[in-house]
């Protein structure tokens, strides 16, 4: 478990501003319980996006996966070492269920990154970096 | 309550209440009413209204006030900054605001106060608009995933057409500030999504720009290089009034485009795109029945409808990529500091440690292959001028609803490509479902084409009333 003083550790986040990191109290609001019929890209903005991402993986494989049985199936390797990586990330230690979701974060971003790779590149396609001279693109 | 019926008690305040800019600016300058009591009313409603729907971050009364006397002052003296001047708006909460707390929607960054104003905000107040209240958001605008419509610092936005549903996100306050006529428009920000589906889900207009179009410069970074600042608000002449505001070049933003914009010329007859209906399977069929018959009023008054496809892309997954890579970047801080477990959300608590695995050839390729879907979208803006749809797959969903299940669709035909490839679009209401909530059609353009898609949506609502509806929790 974090200490108090990791738990005050400021971040390079706050920009431009004059202010610190607040502290959060409201830990038993964050525990609510939830349901894990499908699974969901973890990186979602909008509305949209959510739908699009829970969206994005089969109910069969979705519905495999519970926290009473978290070793149930066993993803292919390489799909494993990424999910391992992703559980290696944080410093903090993570609950069963924060584990789960994690696993099937890890393993939908997984599957989006096989479905763009499936986009053949040539080799002379440049990147579509925005960050060029008077902001032109 | 039927959509549309007021308390004709308040006639008087909810016409002005849900007046248009064009409209307050006119009374403006004829006298009938003044800076100083819009503002009073706009806090007012902000305070009672707005606090019931959990769309307010920070209210600012006494700078408001402040800003609204000098502005009629201004006026008095024969000085008029435009079609803004006195107008009242609000913000979203992840744009800076000097010396007022700007805490991106979650408890972490609480104390956080900015030492200057964002650059959006910085113009509407040069063009004399009067800045009310920063507005509640989704904790980070939603970059860490969320599970439920509670992922916010103010709790769950609650729709003004059913509080029981949920506004949509993240500009989930500025949906609700401009659907409950708390103020004349709101800004927002959209990475994916997050414009369009409050403005749908709430009932109002709402604009995405061009990607460079707004200067990001003082607005939370979700996503460099998918992140885009637009206004919410009652019609599509207001998002234009407004965009001509905040648009244009700005030292602090590489990104930014060059010239300021102005609306321009449409064509007579718009070339709207429409797509196979297969596109729209899993959709709320009512969402797909008024975003049809929109386009064919449109086709009435002798529009062009054009059948046209997307290119066969994975939009979804090359923008999902980006946005991971980019996002788990910019809050490195937060999981390397195990702070990520104090947001909010269950699934925020670990939705960035995914992405932070993202191996720099996936990233460097996604940019790759968004060339390659600009190239074809662009191409197929050679053919028509806007792409017409329904905003948004279904009307909002239900406050405490699984939004990792709630319409949860394989793919998002229109706003992944515009996302990825930095496409305006405008969301208007097109009518309302069996429940009385709100839905939206969306025309969206190519790069730079922003103008397009405010002439369809003003043509559109030229011819339809749905967009001066007011909800039941008006007052």
């Amino acid at each position: 478990m974090k200490t108090r003083e990791a738990e005050k550790k400021s971040t390079s986040l706050e920009g431009n501003t004059e202010g610190r990191i607040g502290h959060i109290d409201a830990e038993s609001e964050m525990n609510r319980s939830a349901s894990f019929d499908r699974r969901a890209l973890m990186l979602r903005v909008g509305g949209a996006a959510a739908a699009t991402a829970a969206g994005m993986l089969p109910a069969a494989l979705a519905a495999d996966e519970s926290p009473s049985s978290p070793s149930k199936q066993r993803a292919p390797a390489p799909t494993e070492a990424f999910i391992d990586a992703a559980l290696a990330v944080s410093p903090a230690e993570l609950s069963p269920e924060q584990r789960l979701d994690v696993r099937n974060g890890a393993r939908e971003l997984h599957k989006a990154l096989a479905d763009a790779r499936k986009v053949d590149l040539a080799y002379g396609v440049e990147p579509a970096f925005v960050f060029l001279p008077e902001g032109r693109r | 309550v039927s959509p549309g019926t007021q308390d004709s008690s308040k006639g008087k305040e909810n016409d002005l209440a849900f007046a248009s800019v064009a409209e307050l600016s006119g009374a403006l300058s004829a006298g009938k009413t003044s800076s100083v009591e819009l503002t009073k009313l706009c806090l007012t409603r902000l305070d009672t209204i707005g606090r019931k729907l959990n769309a307010v971050a920070t209210l600012m009364s006494e700078s408001a006030l402040e800003e609204a006397a000098r502005a009629d002052a201004e006026r008095a003296a024969g000085k008029t900054r435009g079609p803004l001047h006195g107008i009242p708006f609000a913000a979203k909460d992840l744009l800076d605001t000097k010396g007022v707390v700007t805490a991106w929607g979650s408890p972490l960054f609480a104390g956080r106060i900015p030492a200057a104003d964002a650059t959006a905000v910085a113009r509407l107040r040069e063009a004399g608009a009067i800045l009310t209240a920063k507005l509640a958001m989704v904790e980070l605008a939603g970059g860490a995933g969320y599970r439920f419509a509670s992922a916010s610092a103010q709790g769950p936005g609650r729709n003004p057409w059913n509080p029981d549903h949920w506004t949509g996100g993240s500009s989930s306050g500025s949906g609700a500030a401009a659907g409950a006529g708390l103020v004349p428009f709101a800004l927002g920000s959209e990475t994916w999504g997050s414009i369009v589906c409050p403005s749908s889900y709430c009932g109002v207009s709402g604009l995405r720009p061009t990607y460079g179009r707004v200067s990001r410069h003082g607005a939370m970074a979700l996503c460099p290089t998918l992140d885009k600042i637009g206004p919410l608000a009652r019609s599509a002449e207001d998002l234009g009034l407004v965009l001509s505001a905040i648009a244009g070049p700005d030292p602090s933003d590489a990104s930014a485009l060059p010239g300021a914009w102005q609306p321009g010329p449409s064509p007579a007859r718009l070339r709207i795109g429409i797509l196979p209906q297969k596109t729209w399977d899993g959709y709320q069929p009512e969402a797909t029945d008024l975003a049809e018959k929109a386009v064919a009023a449109l086709a009435n008054r002798g529009h062009l409808l054009v059948p046209v496809t997307l290119p066969d892309f994975p939009f979804d997954a090359v923008l999902l990529t980006i946005l991971g890579s980019e996002a788990a970047a910019l809050f490195e801080p937060l999981v390397r500091s195990g702070q990520h477990l104090k947001l909010i959300d269950p699934l925020s608590k670990t939705g960035l440690l995914p992405s932070m695995t993202i191996p720099a050839a996936d990233y460097i390729n996604a940019q790759r292959r968004r060339s390659v879907a600009i190239r074809e979208m662009a191409e197929l803006f050679t053919r028509v001028d806007v792409v017409a749809g329904p905003s948004f797959p279904s009307s909002a969903s239900p406050i405490e609803a699984n939004l990792e299940t709630w319409f949860a669709l394989p793919k998002d035909p229109l706003g992944a490509p515009g996302n990825l490839c930095g496409l305006p679009a405008v969301s208007v209401p097109c009518g309302f479902d069996n429940g009385a909530l709100p839905l939206g059609v969306t025309f969206m353009g190519p790069a730079g084409g922003e103008a397009a898609c405010l002439a369809a949506a003003a043509a559109y609502q030229r011819d339809t009333e749905w967009h001066r509806k007011r909800p039941p929790v008006a007052g």
